[in-house]
């Protein structure tokens, strides 16, 4: 008898020994979607900072894949418990995840502790976090979307300036398009409509709803409003830059991001973010630049980004996940990721600071985003937004196959959307 | 009941007792949780369940998209299933007569069915693209217009089918392949002698004997074509405005993307029944003519 | 009639024949004898064109095959193993080769009856080929066969797979339905009691190579060589080695003496005795051997002796059965000079006086 005992002692100490290396630490799951591996080594290099200044602290990152595919996991994950601690994901989402109960209100923390002043943060960014009037998800990057354009095109087209409205931006775009061969189909467009139905699409299209004077919902955010005028008159601007004066064409179907037919020279302009800034610098901009969204009835443009959601686990766990949070939204790490990456900071210390001015001081390119953020609009976070979006989405794909006129198009979708905000 | 014929009914039970219960664990069980769900509303989120008795199945009768996704459905069964067994069939006959000489096409025909669907989906995706597609390529330099594989809303569906074909062809090949090499060569000289040539030989020596091949194969492939999912996920996600939305797309839609996990389950248990429909009937077919 | 000639045939490394020469007049029964493995099939398999041959000739009503189709050699041909068509019934099966050569329907059904009527079948002709039993379906691969009267009839071993009282019953049928419709037939077989009692003449094979053709007779009583010798006959025929001089040779330390060989040289032979042509008397000045084994075989008895370390093989037919003792004891022997045949040692061949 004795003998075994002494087996499985030593079995058991093993396997704690092997199991938990570091019992004392609490472990953070951290899924993200972040995709250029550039990001990604970043991030590792960032979290380690973190866990050095906090070694009682241990982050588990894990990649989930791109965002637009995520939604599932991320669903099922919540739905059998199985969620991590921290989440990065777009804000537009936090109502729909907040529903579920099992989301941590980021505002319940903002008081407890002298690191964070919820006054750093830009006020715009906290409510593309809200849910039911109060902060639940946290801003952990940011962007906007503006023109890219392409500069040997516009010396040759002669344009000089950048045009600032929908009309110049139609004209420059038709002067744009050039059919070098005669053939009847033009081997340059001035523009890149994003084809498709998916989110990438409906947040392009609603800088167009927004510059137009529309909205996606009325006030209280319980009705649908991109059918109206302004909405039929955004997509009749597309259709119009396609069919009647055929200087735009169309992007694959849902990968308007993707940049292939910009740098390949087949389009002139298209929209996009910073993010993609480290791939135009390596050619000192001297090709590509970018300038802000044209105004129709007044300039808009759409904020994006990731939030970080923290969810309901130990208070134990909470609390330290509440820490890698204003660690996040720190002035030093937002510095270090804007620069590297693109993005813009979400903490004004940040975005004011030496470093980051001499930046965008070095980066025309990156300075549009950060201007156009002074009437950049983010995205209603309400529980139903990613069906409402894909219901635009399909209205806008029916209308760019002229299947259907914007205006019914538009008009079933919002009708659809009523539906939703009902639910 | 008599000692023996106990004992073998504990025999059936040995013998069948792993594969039943695996079957009710992993098959049965999922089945009634999915017809238990297409009773109730669930956003899979929130832990609100509420029971809406059949409101699910008649919401479906008056849905456009769920008949769209049928109707595109049944050609994409009715496109891919004929004639990916015929061309396959054709193909194995081929080979099985050359057998030797023909172990690299073989190995050429094989090959998409080792690579995964969704790694197939991207290539195609790479072939089919509008601007920079090898197809595009070829047609321009051929002197033909480009054609928009997979924007073209009227052809989309068709592009998805042609590669599921590619695909499906190669599967289907290497069963039949297997049934043609079972048939006994003396048959085949057997009805040489008696005057047979190829044509007469294919009706009355190939096809009866690999009837049981054709039924197994027929049947995989109805399943298979109902099932398909990555390739329509991986290279258009439905579109161009539904025209590539089959019934499995529309739940995975509906369910992952709309949330409406009862009207999934409701559209599943559609082709649930449809499949099982297709499938009882064809056994029974088979096995009357094997008869 | 059909002729055979220089028929060579090889796959790969191995040759499954070589120079075969044979011609089989009309209504003939033809029979290839051999040993597993000796290319009975092969030859079989070139006359129906189901294989190219590599040298030779194929020659029907002074027409040469080798270019012609299997299909359209008028050949028909029963396999080892049937090869039924599974899923037809006994009729569609007898029916098949005369679909494929488009003959009247008016009259299929006639044809049918006749051969079933032939080769007894009619209660089967509705069943599934695959669920009648092993005679059945011999019947019924030999009726397909000739349903569509060949030129030429080749059978691949067809009763190796029966049980012997089967085998030896419909023996006897394929010998009647020979008589009756007096078709061209090659019949190949490694049994030598099939080939003896169906053939007209006799083809004996060894590794692809000719070794004898002539009538039963012929083969049985002069072997042209020691293979033939060996391998027809039961029990085998006794060996002994000796040497000949002056037409004298030694034979179980006894001499003997041939008169018809007395002209040829001195020389090693092997002298080869039939076991029925060795008696056993009790004159007390024979031959002493010691009996071991006594087997029952039919009406003759067949005896395995001893005699200077080497075994003798003997038949003892009914009428002396009495001399027979009992096992482990003497007997006395006597071989009659006349019936013994001399081997050249060297080439094994059949010395001719
Ligand atoms: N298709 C083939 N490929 C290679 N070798 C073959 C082939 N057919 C026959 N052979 C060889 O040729 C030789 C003769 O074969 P064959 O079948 O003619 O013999 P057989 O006399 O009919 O034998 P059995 O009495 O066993 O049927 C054998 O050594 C066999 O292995
Ligand atoms: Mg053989």
């Amino acid at each position: 008898m004795q003998l075994p005992m002494k087996y499985i002692l030593i079995l058991l100490i093993f396997i704690c020994a092997c199991g938990t290396g570091d019992s004392d630490k609490v472990v953070l799951k951290f899924w993200h979607g972040i995709e250029s591996p550039e990001n990604n080594k970043l991030l590792k290099q960032k979290v380690a900072e973190f866990e050095k200044k906090n070694p009682d602290i241990r982050i588990e990152l894990q990649n989930i894949g791109a965002q637009d595919k995520a939604m599932p996991k991320i669903m099922t994950a919540i739905s059998s418990g199985e969620y991590p601690e921290i989440l990065w994901f777009a804000p537009v989402y936090t109502g729909k995840i907040a529903q579920s109960g099992k989301l941590l209100a980021a505002e319940d923390f903002f008081d407890r502790g002298p690191e964070f002043d919820k006054n750093n943060i830009y006020e715009g960014l906290l409510e593309s976090g809200q849910y039911q009037g109060k902060i639940y998800t946290v801003p952990f990057e940011t962007n906007c979307l503006a023109v890219y354009y392409n500069k040997n095109h516009f010396k040759e087209a002669g344009i000089n300036e950048a045009p600032e409205t929908w009309d110049e931006f139609r004209q420059a775009a038709q002067k744009l398009t050039v059919d070098i061969n005669n053939d009847g189909a033009p081997e340059q467009y001035g523009f890149l409509i994003p084809l498709g139905t998916e989110e990438w699409t409906v947040w392009t299209w609603e800088t167009f709803l927004w510059q137009a004077g529309g909205s996606l919902l009325n006030d209280d955010r319980t009705r649908p409003m991109f059918q109206k005028q302004p909405g039929v008159e955004a997509l009749n601007y597309w259709l119009d830059l396609r069919y009647k004066y055929k200087c735009a064409s169309f992007s694959a179907r849902n990968a308007g991001y993707k940049l292939d037919p910009f740098l390949s020279e087949q389009v002139s302009m298209m929209v996009n973010g910073p993010w993609n800034y480290p791939i135009l610098k390596d050619q000192d901009y001297i090709k590509y630049g970018s300038f802000a969204l044209p105004a129709g009835d007044r300039d808009a443009t759409n904020i994006g980004g990731e939030n970080l959601y923290l969810f309901k686990t130990t208070s134990e766990k909470e609390k330290a996940a509440w820490r890698f949070a204003v660690y996040v939204m720190s002035k030093d790490f937002q510095v270090d990721w804007a620069i590297n990456t693109g993005y813009l900071p979400v903490n004004k210390k940040a975005a004011t600071s030496e470093r980051y001015k001499q930046f965008l001081g070095d980066n025309p390119f990156v300075r549009t985003f950060i201007d156009s953020m002074d009437f950049g609009k983010a995205r209603p976070p309400v529980p139903g937004y990613s069906r409402m979006s894909r219901r635009i989405g399909e209205a806008i794909e029916e209308a760019l196959y002229r299947k259907q006129t914007p205006g019914k198009a538009l008009q079933k979708a919002a009708e659809k959307t009523e539906e939703i905000m009902q639910q | 009941m008599s000692k023996s014929a106990k004992r073998k009914k504990w025999a059936l039970l040995i013998y069948l007792g792993p594969a039943m219960s695996f079957l009710s664990v992993f098959i049965i069980l999922p089945i009634l949780f999915l017809l238990g769900l297409s009773f109730f509303k669930w956003d899979m989120l929130s832990g609100i369940y509420s029971f809406t008795g059949l409101s699910n199945y008649l919401g479906m009768l008056k849905d456009p998209n769920f008949y769209n996704a049928l109707g595109n459905t049944v050609i994409y069964v009715l496109g891919t299933v004929p004639l990916g067994m015929a061309a396959a069939l054709l193909i194995a006959v081929i080979i099985n007569r050359k057998i030797r000489a023909f172990s690299f096409y073989r190995t050429a025909i094989f090959m998409p069915v080792i690579v995964s669907l969704a790694a197939t989906g991207i290539i195609w995706l790479w072939i089919y693209d509008y601007q920079n597609g090898i197809l595009n390529h070829i047609l321009v330099e051929i002197g033909l217009g480009k054609v928009n594989w997979l924007g073209n809303p009227d052809i989309a569906l068709f592009s998805v089918m042609s590669v599921t074909l590619w695909k499906r062809i190669g599967y289907n090949m290497v069963i039949f392949f297997a049934g043609l090499q079972v048939i006994p060569t003396q048959l085949y000289e057997a009805a040489k002698i008696d005057g047979a040539r190829a044509g007469s030989q294919f009706k009355y020596v190939t096809w009866p004997n690999l009837l049981p091949t054709t039924s197994f194969v027929l049947i995989i492939n109805l399943i298979f074509a109902f099932r398909d999912f990555s390739q329509i996920y991986v290279m258009t996600r439905g579109g161009p405005i539904g025209s590539t939305t089959t019934l499995v797309y529309y739940i995975y839609e509906t369910a992952f993307n709309e949330f409406n996990i009862g009207y999934a389950a409701a559209v599943s248990m559609v082709l649930f029944v449809l499949v099982m429909i297709l499938t009882y009937v064809q056994i029974n077919y088979f096995s009357a003519k094997e008869r | 009639m059909l002729e055979v000639k220089e028929l060579t045939k090889k796959f790969k490394q191995t040759v499954a024949c070589k120079d075969i020469n044979f011609k089989v007049d009309d209504g003939e029964f033809f029979v290839l004898l051999g040993p597993s493995g000796c290319g009975k099939t092969t030859v079989l398999r070139l006359i129906a064109g189901l294989e190219t041959l590599d040298r030779g000739n194929i020659i029907s009503n002074n027409m040469s095959l080798n270019e012609v189709d299997t299909q359209d050699r008028n050949v028909a041909m029963v396999f080892q193993n049937y090869a039924l068509y599974p899923n037809m019934t006994v009729r569609k099966n007898l029916e098949f080769p005369l679909k494929m050569r488009k003959t009247d329907k008016n009259r299929i059904p006639e044809i049918i009856e006749e051969i079933a009527g032939l080769l007894q079948m009619a209660e089967f002709l509705d069943k599934k080929a695959v669920k009648l039993s092993g005679g059945q379906q011999q019947r019924v691969a030999v009726g397909r066969a000739l349903v569509r009267k060949p030129e030429i009839f080749l059978l691949d071993e067809p009763l190796s797979n029966l049980d012997a009282k089967l085998r030896q019953h419909l023996r006897v049928e394929l010998a009647r339905i020979h008589k009756e419709l007096n078709i061209t037939t090659v019949y190949v077989t490694h049994d030598q009691a099939e080939a003896m009692t169906l053939g007209d003449r006799i083809l004996v094979l060894k590794k692809g190579e000719i070794q004898q053709v002539g009538v039963p007779e012929d083969i049985y009583e002069s072997p042209a060589n020691l293979f033939v010798a060996q391998f027809i006959g039961f029990p085998e025929i006794n060996l002994f080695e000796t040497e000949l001089r002056e037409g004298k040779f030694k034979i179980m330390g006894t001499d003997a003496k041939i008169k018809k060989y007395s002209k040829i040289g001195n020389k090693k032979v092997i002298a080869a005795i039939r076991p029925e042509d060795i008696e056993i008397i009790d004159s007390g000045n024979g031959i002493q051997a010691q009996l071991e084994i006594k087997e029952v075989s039919g009406p003759d008895t067949i005896l395995y002796l001893k005699k200077d370390d080497k075994q003798i093989r003997l038949r003892v037919s009914k009428e002396k059965r009495d001399l027979i003792p009992e096992e482990k004891e003497a007997v006395e022997l006597k071989i009659e000079p006349d019936k013994v045949m001399l081997y050249d040692y060297e080439s094994k061949k059949l010395i001719k006086p």
